[in-house]
């Protein structure tokens, strides 16, 4: 019994694990969700500004309705945060690794200490492997930056500027 | 270079601007650019770009294969990427790995699981009868070869090899005997069982040998090869990967030991208790002169993660 609570415990403290370590990934792959789905609904922006021109004023007005909706989701779009989303604080799959863990939990003693063990081993594998990948960003700042901003950055060091447009 | 990755094809092309953390490249990896074998692991490699939505684990018989938008992911070698089902939390990891991914680019050191179970399948394959000996080449598979290379490691395991007791006042060596000689001591009786005569470790000691190699006798690199013949090829793969990360051919055997399915009580250790030993000296270092910023850090975790990841890739329900 007192190793069920103990299966139970580490389940819960993986969990934990494993949404910590997600966290950052979640909220870049979001963000990059957003971007794509922003640029998709500016392409349709582009395409109902074109019926507005319509000489049909019933279309016209249809397609001005239908513009003003499309700039409501933009906006939306551009002013939400993912890092607030309540998404980062569930791992989806909590249910089948509890089933996972709490299944054939034979009696042996042996057998369950090994399993914690094993738990165990998995909370810490996440935990350093989230620490490292950190680390090793902040000390390689350039490896997340995209080329743009690397050339930016290049042309800035012999005192040049890349030309906005 | 990330060298110590082990899916070759991962190789960190446009990385090279990251610093080396850990010397030793894995063991026979294909580090030529003429790679084109149309794999998941490949792809991901040369564009750099998440080019999948979902990643599912699919369930057969025996295995638990992960499968990215409902095509199984390929080793290096083009097998799929399956485990037994008596792995399931390896699989899952797996998973998480690949759907927790930054969708801008995949970097070789994201996936340390993947790397070593990928390890693992292919060296099943090569080392099947009948494989071709080019497949075998190109992933250095030949296991007498790569037991010979790690069989170098015990001859200045890290475990071996103690400190003057000048230094650190004394405390490094006293902590040295404190943990290592027990763990050599029952490593000794174990391999035993594999040879003749009773195996006697050399041990390096600097206060008496000073400056020079260490070498195992013929009685004890017999009995290691023999221990590392009776493992399975994927344990054999494990091994290797601990061996490199630890330095040390004991930390090695530990690890391995401690995941069977019967470990003897006197050589349990747990997996932050091995990274220990392994780190021993560091860890003296970094309390007399500080840490050193982007090398005993980022060095601390990597070997951590690295022995976890080997540990989770070694158990077995």
């Amino acid at each position: 019994m007192a190793s069920k609570i103990e299966l139970l415990g580490s389940y819960k403290q993986l969990i934990r694990a494993l949404v910590k370590s997600n966290r950052r990934s979640k909220i870049a792959q979001q963000l990059e969700d957003n971007k794509k789905q922003i640029a998709l609904l500016t392409y349709r922006k582009i395409s109902l500004m074109r019926q507005c021109q319509d000489p049909n004023p019933q279309e016209k007005l249809k397609a001005m309705m239908n513009l003003n909706g499309l700039n409501k989701e933009i906006d939306n779009l551009k002013q939400d945060d993912p890092s607030k989303s309540k998404k980062l604080y569930f791992y989806e799959k909590s249910d089948e690794l509890k089933k996972m863990i709490q299944e054939d939990s034979s009696v042996e003693t042996s057998a369950i200490m090994k399993k914690l063990e094993h738990l165990r081993d998995i909370a810490g594998f996440l935990q350093n492997q989230m620490e490292f990948e950190q680390l090793v960003e902040r000390y390689n700042p350039g490896l997340k930056m995209d080329q743009e901003e690397k050339v930016k950055r290049t042309a800035a060091k012999v005192g040049l500027q890349v030309p906005d447009n | 270079m990330l060298r110590f990755t082990t899916i070759r094809s991962l190789r960190p092309v446009r990385l090279s601007s990251v610093r080396t953390y850990a010397k030793a490249a894995s063991l026979g990896i294909d580090s030529t650019i003429e790679n084109n074998l149309q794999t998941e692991t490949n792809r991901a490699s040369k564009t750099l770009q998440k080019f999948w939505n979902d990643v599912s684990v699919k369930e057969c018989d025996t295995h638990l294969t992960v499968m990215l938008d409902n095509k199984p992911l390929r080793t290096p070698l083009g097998n799929a990427l399956s485990v037994t089902k008596d792995r399931k939390l390896l699989a899952l990891l797996l998973q998480n790995e690949w759907s927790s991914m930054f969708s801008l680019a995949i970097k070789p050191h994201s996936l340390p699981i993947t790397s070593i179970v990928s390890r693992c399948i292919d060296l099943e394959y090569t080392a099947k009868p009948g494989s071709d000996p080019e497949l075998v080449a190109k992933i250095g598979g030949d296991r007498s070869l790569i037991s010979e290379t790690l069989l170098r490691y015990l001859d200045t395991d890290t475990l071996l090899c103690l400190s003057p007791r000048a230094e650190f006042e004394g405390n490094l060596r006293a902590a040295q005997d404190e943990l290592y000689l027990p763990v050599i001591a029952q490593v000794e009786k174990f391999l035993s069982r594999f040879a003749k005569d009773p195996v006697k470790l050399q041990i390096l000691d600097a206060d008496v040998h000073g400056l020079r190699g260490n070498f195992q006798d013929k009685n004890t690199k017999e009995a290691a090869l023999a221990y590392l013949d009776s493992l399975s090829m994927w344990d054999f793969a494990v091994f290797e990967k601990a061996v490199l990360t630890t330095k040390s051919f004991l930390c090695g055997f530990l690890l391995l030991h401690n995941k069977s399915q019967n470990p003897s009580s006197n050589l349990k250790v747990t997996m932050e208790k091995i990274a220990q030993f392994a780190t021993l000296e560091t860890i003296y270092q970094v309390e007399r002169w500080g840490e050193v910023e982007d090398t005993h850090d980022v060095d601390k975790r990597d070997v951590r993660r690295n022995i976890n990841a080997a540990s989770i890739v070694a158990f077995k329900e």
